[in-house]
């Protein structure tokens, strides 16, 4: 598609010159702008970051042990891109109320509905809003209803839950 | 030229003056100069805009840090076949970037936010947001949309300017050249509006073909006659693309879009589209997912049980004699003949079965049969397994089936009924399987009813499917010309002039003078006293009476005559033309068609010099193909390092087509396949659509359609005869209905959209009735009256 990839490759070049924090992007394939591999940290100020070590046995505390969750993201643009919002789903297993908890990770985000999509939106700012997501889930706009019961009623336990399946997924394996 | 890296951007090159000014002359008054030396520049190679661009950018930012780099590269791009371009182009990927950072407003002046394309004339929306003149265009030509590319602010109007910088309430009305309501656009240049009108022309997509052709018809016609290819179809009609970004296929190549699409890991021009998905029921492709569940939701049948249960991935059935199948064999469906022509009653366990047939069929239960009925067989009856298998897949209810024996288990009135305690529970169950039904059941058959009404008139007022090819070629006698050929010549020859010779006494009703006219014009076609031309439209005025389609078998039969090639070349070539311009399409050109044909309408205000045009328009098209198809290529090897031959091999654009404004229904596209088949010149067959695209729509929908039809029986006001056959021999009739419900009791209710209301209307009233009457016992119909209301 002719616009497409043109403006595609730009905010690749963009994306992979000045990479935001906490997100690494590359393509799928070489050869095709329109697969991104995105692998995203958990914001540290959330579930999704777990600190590998407990804090009271903080004697190596090496910054490598305290990080965010890696959660591998597939970022498939349409050839209509950008008339026509990309597609995001998890790869990695989120606990979360607006991904869907299973193999397709499906996210639900105002910023990619197809009704509220603007075509100046670019997908870094589609990036740093499915981080903000990660921060700041949306129970009235779930996905999982019982995810976003949990949030809702139980925060610490949601929190709990959250990171038990950061750390058995999230590994950036 | 390789000189002008001179600190003035206006340097002394005309290459390099243009260049900059296009790109750093912000407010600078005319941003190009048109027509000029930058239109060559742009068609001479389809690399050779975006190099310009680049070049431009860096010398409108820095003065001459990159221009010189930007010279050279472009000369020796000139120098240099294109296909030891991308070697070079390689490296390109680390200047953009650097680039990019440190000149970002200036990008952003010069190339369009949104296609990241250089702006050729500006749109401002009255949001004062701009964007490029093909980006407004096609959000609002092609995606009909009005709203702005950044802010979603809806506009009426935006104006197409080539001034970069005034805002959108500056311009008064004298600023305006002219108006397009049609698409939202006033014009600030008439030279902008021609621009703008060149773009929604059906122009041919071949990169070096300067062909507007007068509609999808025409245009597939032309592709395939002068360049031997085809366009999708499915993306003809569905691709939100302008028509010269439609791509060109081989047969093969075309084959290959349909099932894998462009997806070919390594090449450049990938899309990541995976083909057109395909019906496994109807063999028939869709433009892609939406279109395909689409039809499924209307054409087939989904398991509401299975639905709900497994979630995911919906399986579907071909139709409701299929999902009925499946409801016998992996659900509890009630056998009751009512509830057989209401549909979707099914349950997703048995004691949901035992449940609603008391609660419904109580009322014509005998006494015995309903006591019977609630006694709880605890043998089959698994407490747990209740609650459990629900979520589950049918197997454990299977095997709890099967444990209790088919006959049985399936006969509602000799089976039990789970004891008191679970029946409330059951009923809480009961009422939301029947709202289940109820709520599914109405919504299948509108969806059903619905869709038979809205795509049965389309092809009629459609555009000619391509299949519509096909059918010629069945009815008319040519195959005997086909076949004569076989035969030694002169023999066959003979044959064929015989042939040719009945069909025109035919068509002119055996008018002996007619018929020597006719054998004297083709004749004196044949010493070349007159053109192909000529004969084609005397023949029109001797066979006034006779339909074009016919009319064109007899000149293909004709052609096929002469010897001479190139005479019958000529011949079809002229019936063809004649064929475009009188009948195919008559909107788009003519100066004599007004406004009100979509985005068309005003090519004629622009266009003095129409359709066919000379030489400038010429450029100006394949410059507007180059300045949409090149950009692509370059884009992708610009920055990145994919380069292979396989972009410059297959000179055409990645990309694919326009949403035809008469498009025509997504259901012939089954035809596509055809278009090549056909022996004669394509051309001459398109037009014989209207009667075509009947049979091909029968094929292809039809049968569905019609059991569709009485597989929704609407409800009868009054469901009496029904309730007094239950009230005799309840268990014999369900026995009947165990037996032989697989052709459901034939409806005598009339058909009707609104299924699930009337059932349910039908069994209120069913109860109401039955209390008037005084017949209703026990309390099961009051149950049910509850239920309904609840």
């Amino acid at each position: 598609m002719a616009s497409s990839q043109k403006r595609i490759t730009k905010e690749l070049a963009e994306v992979t010159s000045d990479p935001p924090v906490g997100i690494k992007v590359s393509l799928v394939d070489e050869s095709n702008v329109h697969n991104w591999n995105v692998i995203l940290d958990g914001p540290p100020d959330s579930p999704y970051a777990v600190c590998l070590l407990s804090h009271t046995s903080s004697s190596l505390a090496n910054s490598k042990l305290i990080q965010g969750g890696k959660f591998k993201l597939l970022l498939v643009l349409p050839t209509e891109y950008p008339f026509k919002p990309p597609v995001i789903n998890f790869k990695t297993r989120v606990y979360h109320p607006n991904i869907t908890f299973d193999d397709k990770g499906s996210m639900c985000i105002g910023i990619l509905k197809a009704e509220a999509w603007k075509p100046s939106s670019k997908i870094l700012s589609v990036l740093t809003a499915t981080q903000q997501l990660l921060s700041e889930p949306v129970p009235d706009d779930a996905l999982e209803s019982a995810i976003a019961e949990k949030f809702k009623s139980d925060r610490k336990d949601f929190n709990a839950e959250a990171k038990k399946y950061t750390k058995q997924y999230a590994t950036g394996k | 030229m390789d000189a002008a890296p001179s600190s003035v951007p206006s340097g002394s090159s005309p290459l390099r003056t243009r260049g900059d000014g296009s790109r750093g002359g912000r407010g600078r008054g005319p941003r190009r100069g048109r027509g000029g030396s930058l239109q060559e520049n742009q068609s001479r190679g389809d690399r050779q805009p975006e190099n310009q661009h680049r070049g431009g950018r860096r010398g409108g930012r820095g003065g001459n840090r990159g221009a010189f780099g930007a010279e050279t590269e472009q000369n020796n791009l000139n120098a240099m076949d294109r296909l030891s371009l991308l070697p070079q182009i390689k490296p390109r990927p680390t200047l953009e970037k650097s680039e990019d950072k440190d000149g970002e407003e200036e990008v952003e002046a010069e190339v369009c936010f949104i296609c990241a394309s250089p702006v050729v004339h500006n749109a401002v929306a009255p949001c004062n947001h701009r964007t490029c003149h093909i980006c407004a265009l096609r959000m609002r030509a092609l995606y009909k949309t009005k709203d702005c590319a950044h802010c979603r602010t809806p506009a009426e109007f935006v104006i197409f300017t080539d001034d970069a910088t005034k805002r959108y309430e500056d311009f008064t009305d004298n600023d305006i050249a002219s108006t397009d309501t049609n698409n939202g656009i006033r014009y600030e240049k008439s030279e902008i509006m021609e621009d703008t009108v060149l773009l929604l022309r059906y122009n041919c997509p071949d990169g070096d073909c300067d062909v507007a052709c007068l509609g999808w018809p025409d245009l597939h016609r032309h592709v395939r006659a002068i360049h031997h290819k085809r366009i999708c179809d499915l993306c003809s009609r569905h691709k939100k693309v302008f028509t010269h970004e439609h791509e060109l296929f081989t047969d093969k190549e075309l084959d290959k879009h349909m099932k894998k699409g462009d997806d070919n890991p390594g090449a450049v021009d990938q899309s990541g589209f995976k083909g057109h998905p395909e019906c496994g029921f109807c063999r028939k492709r869709f433009y892609g997912e939406d279109e395909l569940y689409v039809h499924c939701r209307e054409a087939h049948e989904r398991c509401f049980i299975c639905d709900r249960r497994d979630g995911g991935r919906p399986q579907y059935y071909v139709n409701y004699p299929a999902l009925e199948m499946h409801f016998r064999k992996d659900h509890f469906p009630c056998l009751d003949a009512r509830c057989q022509e209401q549909k979707f009653v099914v349950f997703p366990t048995q004691l949901d079965l035992k449940a609603h047939q008391l609660s419904e069929h109580g009322d014509t239960m005998s006494k015995d049969v309903r006591r019977d009925a609630r006694v709880v067989d605890m043998a089959g009856f698994n407490y747990r397994d209740f609650y459990v298998a629900e979520p589950r897949v049918g197997g454990s209810l299977r095997e709890q089936r099967e444990g209790r024996g088919r006959g049985r288990g399936r006969d509602p009135n000799t089976d039990a009924i789970p004891a008191s305690s679970a029946q409330p529970l059951r009923r809480d169950e009961q009422a939301f399987q029947r709202q289940l039904a109820i709520s599914s059941a109405p919504g299948e058959s509108a969806r059903t009813f619905g869709g038979q009404l809205t795509s049965a008139p389309i092809p009629a007022a459609a555009r000619p499917p391509p299949d519509a090819r096909s059918p010629p070629s069945v009815t008319v006698p040519q195959p005997t010309s086909d076949v004569a050929e076989l035969t030694p010549q002169e023999q066959a020859r003979q044959l064929r002039h015989g042939a040719v010779i009945e069909r025109a006494q035919i068509l002119l009703q055996h008018d002996q003078s007619k018929l020597g006219q006719f054998r004297n014009h083709i004749s004196s076609f044949k010493n070349n006293s007159i053109t192909a031309t000529v004969l084609i439209n005397s023949f029109f005025a001797l066979f006034s009476d006779t339909s074009s389609t016919a009319l064109g078998t007899l000149i293909r039969e004709v052609a096929d005559l002469y010897e001479d090639k190139s005479k019958a070349d000529a011949l079809r070539t002229a019936w063809n033309d004649w064929r475009a311009i009188n009948e195919d399409y008559p909107s788009l050109p003519g100066p004599s068609v007004s406004s009100g044909s979509i985005p068309l309408g005003w090519a004629q205000t622009s266009s003095s010099s129409s359709t066919q045009s000379g030489a400038p328009k010429t450029s100006r098209v394949l410059k507007l193909k180059s300045s949409t198809a090149a950009s692509s290529r370059s884009s992708v090897s610009q920055t990145r390092s994919w380069g292979t031959a396989s972009s410059v091999a297959s000179p055409l654009n990645p990309f694919p087509g326009l949403p035809p404004p008469s498009s025509a229904p997504p259901n012939n596209r089954t035809g596509t396949g055809k278009v090549n088949t056909i022996p004669w010149a394509p051309s001459s067959a398109v037009s014989s659509t209207p009667n075509s695209t009947p049979t091909s729509r029968p094929a292809s929908t039809g049968p569905g359609r019609g059991r569709g039809t009485d597989m929704f029986p609407a409800l009868p006001p009054a469901p009496k005869p029904q309730s007094t056959i239950f009230g005799y021999g309840s268990g014999m009739v369900r026995r009947d209905g165990l037996g032989g419900s697989g052709k459901a009791p034939s409806s005598p209710w009339g058909a009707s959209g609104s299924n699930g209301g009337s059932g349910a209307a039908s069994e209120a009233e069913g109860g109401a009735e039955d209390a008037g009457k005084g017949k209703k016992k026990g309390n099961k119909g009051k149950k049910q009256v509850l239920m309904n209301w609840g």
